[in-house]
C-alpha cells in the first residue's frame, strides 16, 4: 500500500475525530420513539464503526488480506455480538 | 473455508530447506512461518476482542439501566484531553504504519526512526492520561471509599462508571505499556539491522496489535466521553 | 501379544532417549515433551480432586455431618470442582493428547509456536500453584463458580489466589487454542486436504475456536471479580447498583462451551478409537467432522440454562431454553454414527474399545438427561439438586474420563513405546465403568427426590442412595488405580511395541514408537481419506 494512501487514510481519521466530538455538542431532538440520547449514541457509534474500519482496512491491511484473516475479523466480532444480544434479552425483558 | 487450497499450495514442495536465516527448524519455508505468524496475531486479537467484549457488555448494560447516572458522571471528563489524546493515538498508529512500511522495504534505520515515534507518541498519550486519572482523586471521584458524589443521578450508579471508565482505559493503557515495551524490543532490533523485506514478520505482528489498541480507544472515547456532553 | 511385526532396535534415538536431563525435559519445546509435563501435572490435580471427592463421599455416608463441619464441607466441594474442571478436565484432552497428536496426525514436526506451547505449560504451572498456595493456606468455599457477590465482597476464604490461578490456566489454556488452530491451518502435510484430517483434528479445531472465543470472557469477569474484591470498588455489587447476574452471564458465556472444550477433544479420540477396533471407515465422516463445528458453535447460545432460577429474566430464559435443545442435535449425529460404524464390523474388544463402549453409553444417558435440564420448567424442579450432579458428572466423568483413559490406552504404545497387560486393563476398564455407574445413577434417583446439592447433610431416607454411591466412588477410585499401577509397570517390563501394534490407520502410526524428536524420518506425503480400514477388513488387531 503506498504511502498516500496512509497519510489520506490518517486525515480521515482525524477528521472523523474532530467531527465525533463536535455532533456530540449539537443539540438533537428526539426522533419519533428515539430520544436525543439514542441518536447521539447512534452517530457517535457509526463514526467510531468508520473509524474502526478504515484502520482494520488500511493500516492492518485486511483489505489486501485472504479470506482467513477476513472471517477472522467477522468471527470476532460475530461472538461479540451473540454476547451482547443475548445478555439484552436477558436484561431488557426481566 | 475457501482458502485452503491458498493455504496447502506452498506445502506442495516443502522439503527440508538448508538453511535460511531466520527459519525456524520445524517450517518448511519462510513463507509458511509468515503464514502462521500472521495467522496467530490474528487469533490473538480475537481473544483480545472478547476480552474487552466483556468489559463493554458490563458497560451497555449498566448504561442502559442507569442512562441518566451516566450521563453525569461522564459530564466530569474532560472532552478536550479525550479529544487530544484520541489524535495522539491516531498519530501513533501512523508512524506504526510506517514501520510497518519501512520494513516490507528492509530499511531498518526507518523502523528504529518510526518505532521511537511511536513510543514517544504512546508516552504522552500516557502522560495526558495520567494527569486525568489525577484530577479524578483531587475530585473524589475514583470508586471506592474515597468516592464522593453530590450531583444527580445516584452516587452507586455513577461510581459504577467510574468503575468502568477505570477498568476499561486501565486495561487499554496496560495493553499500551506492554505494547511499548515490546516495540522497544523490536527497535533494537532493527537497529541490528535484523529485519528483511522477505523475514519482517514481528515488525508486522506488533503492528497488528498496536492498531488494535488504537480501535479500542476509538470506541472508549465517544462512549466514555463523549456521553454527558449534550445534556 | 505373539507375533510382533516390528522391533525397535534399543540404540534408535526417539524424543523420550535424546536427552536425559532434567533441564532437558523442563526447557525442552517439543511437543511430545510438552505433552508428557502436562500429563504429569495434571495427573497430579486429577488425584488431588480425587482425594477432595473421596472425602465428600465418605462425609455423605452417613445423614449428619460427622467428619467435617460445613464451612470445610463447602471448601471441598468447591476445590474438588476447581482442581477437576480447570486443571484435570479442560487442560485434560487437549493439553496432553492434543499436544502429542496434533502435529503428528497431521504429518507435521512440530506445533506452529513450539516456544509459546512450553510457555503455556509454565504458565499452567504457575496458575496451578497459585490454586495450592489458596488450598494450603486454608481454601476457598465459593464453589468452583465463584457467583458474586459472594465471592467479590463476603466470603472469607482465599478467594484471590484460587481466581489468579484459574485465569491464568485460562491464559494457558488459550496459547493452546491458537497454537492448535494455526497449526491446523498452516502445517497439515502434503495432500492433507481439510477432509482427509482425521476427526481427532476437527474435534481439535473445533475446541480451539471455543477455547479462542469463550476464554477471554470468564478471564475479563475473573478480573472484573479481582478488583471488586482487591480495591473494593463495585462493579457487580448490589449496594452500587450493580448486577451480581451480570458475572452469571459472563461467566457461564465461557463455562457452559467450557464442556464442550472438554467433550470434544474426547469425541475426536472416540471417532479414531471406534474405527480402528472395529475395521471399519467412520460412517458419515463429514456430519462427524461438521457436528464438531456445530457443537462449538450452538455452545455458545444456550448458556442462560444454568440461570433459569438465577433471577434471569423469563423470556431469556424460554429463548436460552428452546436453543439448549439443539446441542443434541450434532451430539447425537455423532452418537449415530459410531454406532452405524460398528455395524458389520470386526469389533475387538481391547481395553480402549472398552472405554469407548462406556463413552458412548454414558455420554448418551448424560446428553439426555441434559435434554430434562433445558426443559425449563422440569428445571425448576431439579435445579441445584443431585439430578444436575449426576447428569454433569455423568458427561465429565462418564464421557471425558472414560475417553480419556480409552485414548490413554490406545496411544500409551505410542508414546511410550511400551505394550502394557491387556488383561489387567480390560479389568480396569470393567471396574471403572461398574464404579462409575454405582456413584452416579443413585445421585439421580437422589436429585429427582429433592437431595440438593452442596449440602453435608440429609434426611434418613436418602442414606442408601448416598451409600451406593460412596460405595461406588470407592469402587471408582479403586479402578483409577489399577492403571497407574500396570501403566508404570509397563515402561520397564512391558513388551516392545513396534510402531503399530493395533494396525491402526493415521500417520502417527507410520513412525517408530517412541517418535524421533522431529516425528517423520521424511514428510509423510497423504494419498488416501483417513480410516482407510477396509482393505484389510479380515484382519482384525492382531493379539
Amino acid at each position: 500500500m503506498s504511502l498516500r494512501t496512509y497519510y489520506v487514510v490518517f486525515g480521515a481519521l482525524l477528521a472523523l475525530t474532530a467531527l465525533t466530538t463536535a455532533a456530540a455538542y449539537v443539540h438533537v431532538g428526539g426522533i419519533g420513539p428515539l430520544p436525543a440520547d439514542a441518536i447521539h449514541l447512534a452517530i457517535a457509534l457509526s463514526i467510531a464503526a468508520v473509524k474502526a474500519t478504515l484502520v482494520g482496512l488500511y493500516f492492518m491491511h485486511i483489505r489486501h488480506a485472504g479470506g482467513l484473516t477476513r472471517l477472522f475479523a467477522i468471527a470476532a466480532i460475530g461472538w461479540l455480538v451473540i454476547l451482547m444480544a443475548l445478555t439484552f434479552a436477558d436484561i431488557a425483558r426481566r | 473455508m475457501h482458502t485452503s487450497s491458498t493455504l496447502t499450495e506452498h506445502t506442495a514442495d516443502r522439503g527440508r530447506a538448508g538453511h535460511v536465516p531466520g527459519l525456524a527448524h520445524h517450517f518448511d519455508d519462510l513463507a509458511q512461518q509468515r503464514q502462521a505468524g500472521t495467522l496467530g496475531m490474528w487469533a490473538f486479537l480475537i481473544t483480545e476482542v472478547m476480552f474487552f467484549g466483556g468489559m463493554f457488555t458490563a458497560y451497555a448494560y449498566y448504561r442502559y439501566r442507569y442512562p441518566a447516572a451516566f450521563a453525569a458522571g461522564s459530564a466530569h471528563l474532560d472532552v478536550t484531553l479525550g479529544t487530544i489524546n484520541t489524535a495522539v493515538l491516531i498519530g501513533s498508529s501512523l508512524t506504526m504504519v510506517l514501520a510497518v512500511h519501512a520494513a516490507q522495504l528492509g530499511r531498518n534505520r526507518d523502523i528504529v526512526r518510526f518505532f521511537l515515534m511511536t513510543i514517544g507518541l504512546g508516552l504522552v498519550f500516557l502522560v495526558i492520561k495520567a494527569f486525568e486519572y489525577g484530577h479524578k482523586w483531587r475530585d473524589h471521584l475514583v470508586p471506592g471509599r474515597h468516592f464522593r458524589w453530590h450531583g444527580d443521578g445516584g452516587g452507586g450508579p455513577v461510581q459504577l462508571f467510574y468503575s468502568l471508565y477505570f477498568a476499561m482505559t486501565g486495561m487499554h493503557a496496560l495493553h499500551m505499556v506492554i505494547g511499548m515495551a515490546l516495540i522497544g524490543v523490536l527497535a533494537v532490533m532493527a537497529g541490528r539491522g535484523r529485519f528483511t523485506p522477505q523475514n519482517h514478520n514481528a515488525v508486522e505482528n506488533i503492528g497488528l496489535y498496536w492498531h488494535f489498541v488504537d480501535v479500542i480507544w476509538i470506541f472508549l472515547f465517544p462512549l466514555l466521553y463523549l456521553l454527558g456532553v449534550h445534556t | 501379544m505373539t507375533t510382533l511385526p516390528y522391533s525397535s532396535p534399543p540404540t534408535e534415538l526417539n524424543y523420550l532417549n535424546v536427552r536425559y536431563t532434567l533441564a532437558s525435559w523442563l526447557l525442552s519445546v517439543d511437543h511430545k515433551r510438552i505433552a508428557i509435563l502436562y500429563l504429569l501435572t495434571i495427573t497430579f490435580f486429577f488425584a488431588l480432586g480425587g482425594i477432595f471427592a473421596v472425602l465428600i463421599r465418605m462425609d455423605l455416608a452417613t445423614p449428619s455431618p460427622d467428619l467435617v463441619t460445613s464451612e470445610t464441607y463447602n471448601k471441598l466441594f468447591t476445590m474438588h470442582g476447581v482442581a477437576m474442571v480447570f486443571f484435570f478436565l479442560i487442560p485434560g484432552v487437549p493439553a496432553v493428547f492434543g499436544n502429542f497428536l496434533v502435529p503428528m496426525m497431521i504429518g507435521a514436526r512440530d506445533l506452529a509456536f513450539p516456544r509459546l506451547n512450553l510457555l503455556s505449560w509454565y504458565i499452567f504451572a504457575t496458575g496451578g500453584l497459585f490454586t495450592l498456595t489458596s488450598m494450603v493456606l486454608g481454601g476457598v468455599d465459593t464453589g468452583w463458580t465463584f457467583y458474586t457477590p459472594y465471592s467479590s465482597t463476603y466470603a472469607n476464604t482465599h478467594v484471590i489466589s484460587a481466581a489468579l490461578g484459574i485465569f491464568l490456566t485460562g491464559f494457558s489454556s488459550i496459547l493452546t487454542g491458537l497454537n492448535f488452530l494455526v497449526t491446523i491451518h498452516t502445517m497439515r502435510a502434503p495432500g492433507m486436504t481439510w477432509f482427509k484430517m482425521p476427526l481427532f483434528i476437527w474435534a481439535h479445531y473445533a475446541t480451539s475456536i471455543i477455547i479462542l472465543l469463550g476464554t477471554p470472557v470468564v478471564a475479563i469477569a475473573i478480573v472484573l471479580v479481582f478488583i471488586e474484591r482487591v480495591f473494593r470498588i463495585g462493579i457487580f455489587d448490589p449496594a452500587l447498583g450493580g448486577d451480581p447476574i451480570l458475572f452469571q452471564h459472563l461467566f457461564w458465556f465461557y463455562s457452559h462451551p467450557a464442556v464442550y472444550i472438554m467433550i470434544l477433544p474426547s469425541m475426536g479420540i472416540v471417532s479414531e478409537l471406534v474405527t480402528c477396533f472395529s475395521r471399519r471407515r467412520i460412517f458419515g465422516y463429514k456430519f462427524v467432522a461438521m457436528s464438531s463445528v456445530l457443537i462449538a458453535v450452538i455452545g455458545f447460545l444456550v448458556w442462560g440454562h444454568h440461570m433459569f432460577v438465577s433471577g434471569q429474566g423469563m423470556y431469556a430464559s424460554l429463548v436460552f431454553s428452546y436453543l439448549s435443545f439443539f446441542v443434541a442435535i450434532p451430539s447425537a449425529v455423532k452418537v449415530f454414527n459410531w454406532t452405524a460404524t460398528l455395524y458389520k464390523g470386526s469389533i475387538s474388544y481391547h481395553a480402549p474399545m472398552l472405554y469407548v463402549f462406556g463413552f458412548v453409553g454414558l455420554f448418551t444417558i448424560g446428553g439426555l438427561t441434559g435434554l430434562f435440564l433445558a426443559n425449563l420448567g422440569l428445571d425448576v424442579h431439579v435445579h441445584d439438586t443431585y439430578f444436575v450432579v449426576a447428569h454433569f458428572h455423568y458427561i465429565m466423568v462418564g464421557g471425558v474420563i472414560m475417553a480419556y483413559m480409552g485414548g490413554l490406552h490406545f496411544w500409551w504404545p505410542k508414546m511410550t513405546g511400551r505394550l502394557y497387560s491387556e488383561g489387567w486393563a480390560r479389568l480396569g476398564a470393567l471396574i471403572i465403568f461398574v464404579g462409575f455407574n454405582l456413584t452416579f445413577f443413585p445421585q439421580f434417583l437422589l436429585g429427582y427426590l429433592g437431595m440438593p446439592r452442596r449440602y453435608h447433610y440429609y434426611p434418613e431416607e436418602f442414606q442408601v442412595l448416598n451409600v451406593m454411591s460412596s460405595a461406588g466412588a470407592t469402587i471408582l477410585g479403586v479402578g483409577y488405580l489399577i492403571p497407574i499401577v500396570y501403566l508404570v509397570w509397563s515402561l520397564r517390563w512391558g513388551p516392545v511395541a513396534g510402531p503399530n501394534p493395533w494396525g491402526a490407520k493415521g500417520l502417527e502410526w507410520q513412525t517408530s514408537s517412541p517418535p524421533p524428536t522431529e516425528n517423520f524420518e521424511t514428510t509423510p506425503v497423504v494419498t488416501e481419506e483417513p480410516y482407510a480400514y477396509e482393505e484389510d477388513a479380515e484382519v482384525a488387531v492382531a493379539h
